[in-house]
């Protein structure tokens, strides 16, 4: 990852390919590394959420199976 | 105890119980091709996206010949966040494209269409029609050389149009060539008219979707399919691809970010090597595949009257195809799917190779 981040450091100048060279991202590098870092973060964050997500999918899926989720019928009330 | 109250307030006067009781109670058929089904909640996820990404936008964008492309720029150099706004909302576009194209012709190939949901079919082909006239608006609004020129191509190609195609070039230019009043009038599309237009449909399609239900394929043994609850487990599905999307969609818009030309000058020559966005570059190929003259006909007003032709005959194929309506299979209206399928995906690699 971090070898990664180097190298779109290094190069993003070539990435850029605005005639005027506007530049499309903040300039400083320490603020591309930010961003960059940023954007690990992110994923890190999705893949947590997909796996909680997954966890509560399976749970759901346990119960729907077990048929858990469904009210017996002809129960009796009871006063 | 303050939020205890007002939750009374509304239980007084509401029952969400029962409001909500069809959501809670829908089914989805889950089967071998259910991954399709995703597709269709993937574009509504989208489509809010674009239109939180696109209100940020409004507030800084001057839509003015003079300032458009300066706007621009300054929103990428000077905003916080800006460049990130205008790039999602970029990247996020491209993407809602090619999956309203994916949702789009999976309903065409597994016969989705067919009776009784005609109508979903119709307000599903009109909302992709509006996703490229998004597309082909918010590109002039950069008002760079480029999105000049292809604009000009674009509003050119509809003038071929026998008969009416003069009056809709002059209604979508605002004038007879491409100008500040064009910019004005696609600001306006894009800001006001389409996004109202669009969120009427998508309301009336998913309320078409909740009365029909999900369409099961005419392969499909009725036998082997099960029916599973939409809350939770369909919804923790979507969501997940939604979460996926979103990080693609960020991605690409932090390491590719949309280059920003020169401000468009009406009386400079075009760039070289103009090409319109990628879903047009099979109409734009199409185009090249006629020659200036057939039969004394001039060979683009065939061209555009035959591409007219064939996009009214894909918007009512459920009103063609009987067979399909009577449950019964029908291959030619399979292969007329395909074709349409493999033409926009041949195309549109030509195109792009050209």
């Amino acid at each position: 990852m971090m070898i990664i981040i180097s190298i779109l450091i290094i190069f993003y100048p070539s990435f850029s390919f605005s005639e005027e060279a506007i530049p499309l991202l903040p300039e400083r590098t320490f603020d591309r590394l930010i961003i960059y870092e940023t954007l690990f973060v992110i994923w890190v964050f999705i893949g947590a959420l997909c796996v909680v997500l997954y966890m509560k999918l399976k749970e759901a899926k346990r119960v729907e199976d077990l048929k858990l989720d469904k009210e017996e019928e002809n129960v009796p009330f009871l006063e | 105890m303050r939020f205890r109250r007002l939750k009374d307030w509304f239980d007084e006067r509401y029952d969400f119980e029962e409001i909500f009781r069809p959501l809670r109670r829908k089914l989805v058929p889950s089967h071998k091709y259910e991954t399709f089904y995703f597709s269709g909640g993937l574009v509504l996820f989208l489509f809010v996206m674009q239109y939180i990404s696109g209100y940020a936008l409004s507030l800084y964008y001057v839509p003015h010949p003079e300032h458009a492309n300066k706007s621009v720029i300054e929103i990428v150099t000077k905003l916080n966040f800006g460049w990130f706004f205008r790039s999602f909302h970029h990247w996020c576009a491209q993407i809602l494209i090619g999956v309203l194209f994916f949702h789009c012709f999976s309903t065409l190939i597994l016969k989705s269409y067919r009776k009784p949901r005609e109508l979903l079919w119709v307000t599903g082909v009109i909302l992709l029609a509006i996703g490229i006239f998004f597309g082909l608006s918010g590109y002039l609004l950069v008002w760079d050389e480029r999105a000049f020129a292809a604009t000009r191509v674009a509003t050119g190609g509809i003038g071929s149009l026998p008969i009416v195609g003069e009056y809709l070039k002059a209604f979508l230019r605002g004038g007879m060539d491409v100008t500040g009043d064009t910019l004005i009038r696609f600001y306006s599309f894009h800001v006001s008219i389409l996004p109202v237009i669009s969120i009427f449909l998508i309301g009336l399609h998913v309320i078409l979707v909740q009365y029909h239900g999900m369409s099961i394929p005419q392969s499909v043994d009725p036998k082997e399919v099960r029916n599973v609850p939409f809350f939770p487990i369909f919804f923790y599905k979507d969501l997940m691809i939604w979460l996926l999307f979103f990080g693609i969609i960020v991605t690409l818009a932090i390491l590719l970010p949309p280059e920003i030309g020169k401000k468009a000058d009406p009386l400079a020559p075009p760039p070289e090597n103009i090409k319109p966005e990628w879903y047009f570059l099979f109409l734009f190929q199409t185009l090249k595949l006629f020659p200036g003259e057939i039969f004394g006909l001039n060979g683009e007003t065939l061209a555009v009257s035959l591409i007219t032709l064939a996009i009214l005959f894909f918007l009512l194929l459920p009103f063609f195809d009987k067979k399909s309506s009577r449950g019964e299979r029908s291959p030619i209206f399979t292969a007329i799917s395909w074709a349409y399928f493999l033409y926009f995906f041949l195309m549109t690699i030509l195109g792009f190779l050209a």
